[in-house]
């Protein structure tokens, strides 16, 4: 054991932005969908400017089973570490990566190499489903106790779904996280604010509904709509609030990085009324929690070009699927991947968010293609942003049996990096073609604005 | 006044134990961070006191520096530290900013660390007063740098602490064995 631990930790998401800028980036790619029968792969990409491999993808991880989905993945150890009663002596070495579908996590070391990881571990779906009562794995998270998955049901593809907990050392899996979750059914995304002890919870569906692809008449009551706040050390449900009656899918769960802020937000991707997306800010305010809407995104009204499951509506809804916020706090950016864009929005005042860049990639109703000159399928779906807050990385699969839905014309996975130093534009020495493979979550090696929860303002 | 090896190695484990993360060191700075600066003050007050506790009782017992009891005693500690280097025996407790977390907090790590063991060893080489004001004066100092300075607190959190006290205990040992 040397003498220096990991320096990629950080006390507070400030000094977190003076990091050095990412060199490589970890890419979730998969198969699954694509009619192709390969195992899904980690991709690893040069995203350092001075390097001759620039954009270039210098390895894979290829995993040995296939028809994981892989889909989110995070890092064994972070910045929590560094709470007041975490464990510093730590290391970010290990990426946790759960297949979506087949509810089985990989292991993969990225210390000895980080160019060429090496897979170090595989635990079973049997293991899972045994340990936790879980299945279809989602987010990690590192936390200063324990790695946290969230699970999308149980093994009958049914719900609740929930939470499970990996030791920090051995991957062992621990169990169930939840002690008491009162009438929480579905689950998604999760992440928390750690002085104040809360977890924050968001609802998609169970397995059965999605798996499957989506069906128009499970809108109306087998999507979910609520964020759900936990006592995180007691392990159990405190509050619960809707966003509005008429809309679906609360997905991503995008808190304040200040510790000392007791917010965040979240996007839902469609209402029922106007097929219209949304994101929510939520807080604690005279004693209870609160969500308000502060931005709204119409449907765009267009006749030509729409896949079969739009053509009733005559219109492109925006579905903003994913949002991810700078570790200042100051921006949000979101993705359209309905209509083809990102957004960039202001957040300073959390309550009114103000619009200050926007591009377009691909879409259902834009089709624009990279100012390479290549052409883009599908659109804007992941985001990361980079810690200092200047790049920011888009992929373009949102799940395999939704993208065969939406761009039935096929996907082929990309990655385009956006600069927001001045504004947002399309970085045009940067494109990242995985042919027949889909792209879906990016990591930045060292951490990025999404891996790390800070105790420190 | 003739400063003995065993004072100079008592006096670097008062320093290096108050920048020790396991030790309570970032507890200050999360409770100014977020509760304000007067609560950072107050717990480097509750920190120090907690200390003082667990030395208070061998002030009272007599032992000669040479004793065979030393040698056990160093023997114990050192076998604990090369325990602490392969095994996380670290309580985490909860994450709220309160008092009363920090002190179950603080003496369920202290008797997980061996505090008591240590405090015999400080007993032994009669250092506790000294190791009570070098450690408290440390524990402000690094207070004082490391809510000014995110770097410095990363810089210092980062040393293997554990690698360091295994190497203080060593340095004991080979004094008694030298007879130094």
């Amino acid at each position: 054991m040397g003498i220096r631990l990991d320096p990629t930790f950080y006390p507070s998401p400030k000094v977190a932005m003076r990091a050095p800028p990412e060199k490589l980036a970890y890419v979730a790619c998969l198969y699954e969908g694509t009619g192709i029968n390969k195992p899904d792969f980690i991709a690893v990409v040069d995203t350092d400017p001075q390097s001759p491999t620039f954009s270039k993808i210098l390895g894979k991880v290829e995993l040995p089973h296939v028809g994981d989905e892989l889909h989110h993945f995070g890092w064994n150890a972070c910045s929590s570490a560094l709470c007041p009663n975490g464990k510093p002596y730590l290391e970010r070495r290990y990426l946790i990566v759960p297949g979506l579908r087949s509810s089985r996590i990989y292991i993969i070391d990225v210390k000895e190499n980080p160019k060429s990881p090496k897979l170090v571990k595989t635990i079973e779906p049997e293991e899972v489903i045994s340990k936790s009562g879980y299945s279809r794995l989602h987010t990690v998270h590192c936390g200063p106790d324990g790695i946290y998955i969230s699970a999308l049901g149980n093994e009958a593809g049914e719900g609740p779904g929930g939470i499970l907990v990996l030791d920090h050392f051995s991957f062992e899996v621990l169990g169930k996280w939840e002690v008491d979750r009162k009438d929480q059914y579905l689950a998604y995304d999760f992440w928390w604010n750690l002085p104040n002890e809360v977890m924050v919870t968001s609802e998609w569906a169970v397995p059965n509904t999605i798996e499957n692809g989506l069906k128009l008449e499970h809108l109306k009551d087998r999507y979910g709509n609520r964020l759900h706040f936990w006592d995180l050390s007691k392990r159990k449900k405190i509050s619960s609030v809707t966003l509005g009656q008429e809309n679906r899918m609360a997905l991503e769960i995008r808190p304040f990085h200040d510790p000392t802020k007791l917010s965040g937000f979240v996007n839902v991707v469609v209402s029922l009324k106007d097929l219209s997306s949304s994101i929510w800010y939520w807080f604690y305010e005279d004693n209870k929690w609160q969500a308000e809407k502060v931005i709204e995104i119409p449907a765009e009204p267009t006749e030509g070009g729409l896949p079969e499951i739009l053509k009733p509506f005559k219109v492109v809804p925006p579905l903003v699927t994913d949002i991810d916020l700078t570790l200042d706090d100051k921006y949000l950016y979101v993705s359209l991947w309905g209509i083809g864009e990102v957004r960039q929005y202001d957040v300073s005042d959390p309550f009114r968010p103000r619009e200050t860049g926007r591009v377009k990639l691909g879409g259902i109703l834009h089709r624009a293609d990279h100012p390479l000159g290549y052409k883009l399928t599908g659109a804007p779906q992941m985001l990361e942003v980079s810690r200092d807050g200047k790049r920011i990385y888009v992929t373009n699969s949102l799940y395999s049996t939704w993208d065969n839905q939406f761009y039935p014309e096929g996907i082929r996975g990309w990655l385009v990096r956006l600069n927001a130093e001045n504004g947002l534009s399309i970085d045009k020495e940067f494109f990242v073609n995985f042919g027949e493979a889909r792209a879906h979550q990016v990591r930045l090696h060292g951490g990025d604005a999404s891996s790390d929860s800070y105790c420190y303002s | 006044m003739v400063v003995t090896p065993a004072q100079i190695l008592i006096a670097i484990l008062s320093v290096l134990f108050s920048f020790d993360p396991l030790k309570g060191s970032l507890f200050p700075i999360y409770f100014s961070k977020l509760c304000g600066i007067r609560r950072g003050i107050l717990c480097l007050l509750v920190l120090t006191v907690i200390t003082s506790a667990f030395l208070f009782p061998f002030i009272f017992i007599r032992f000669g520096p040479n004793s065979f009891e030393l040698m056990i005693l160093l023997s114990i500690l050192l076998y604990n530290e090369i325990m602490h280097l392969l095994f996380d025996v670290h309580y985490k407790g909860s994450y709220k900013p309160s008092f009363y977390v920090l002190a179950k907090w603080f003496f369920i790590n202290s008797l997980l660390t061996l505090f008591p063991l240590y405090s015999l060893l400080i007993a032994l080489f009669n250092q506790i007063i000294s190791f009570i004001i070098i450690n408290s004066v440390s524990r402000v100092a690094y207070f004082y740098l490391a809510n000014n300075n995110y770097f410095m607190m990363r810089r210092l959190s980062y040393v293997n602490l554990s690698l360091l006290y295994s190497l203080i205990l060593v340095a004991f040992i080979l004094l008694y064995v030298l007879k130094l």
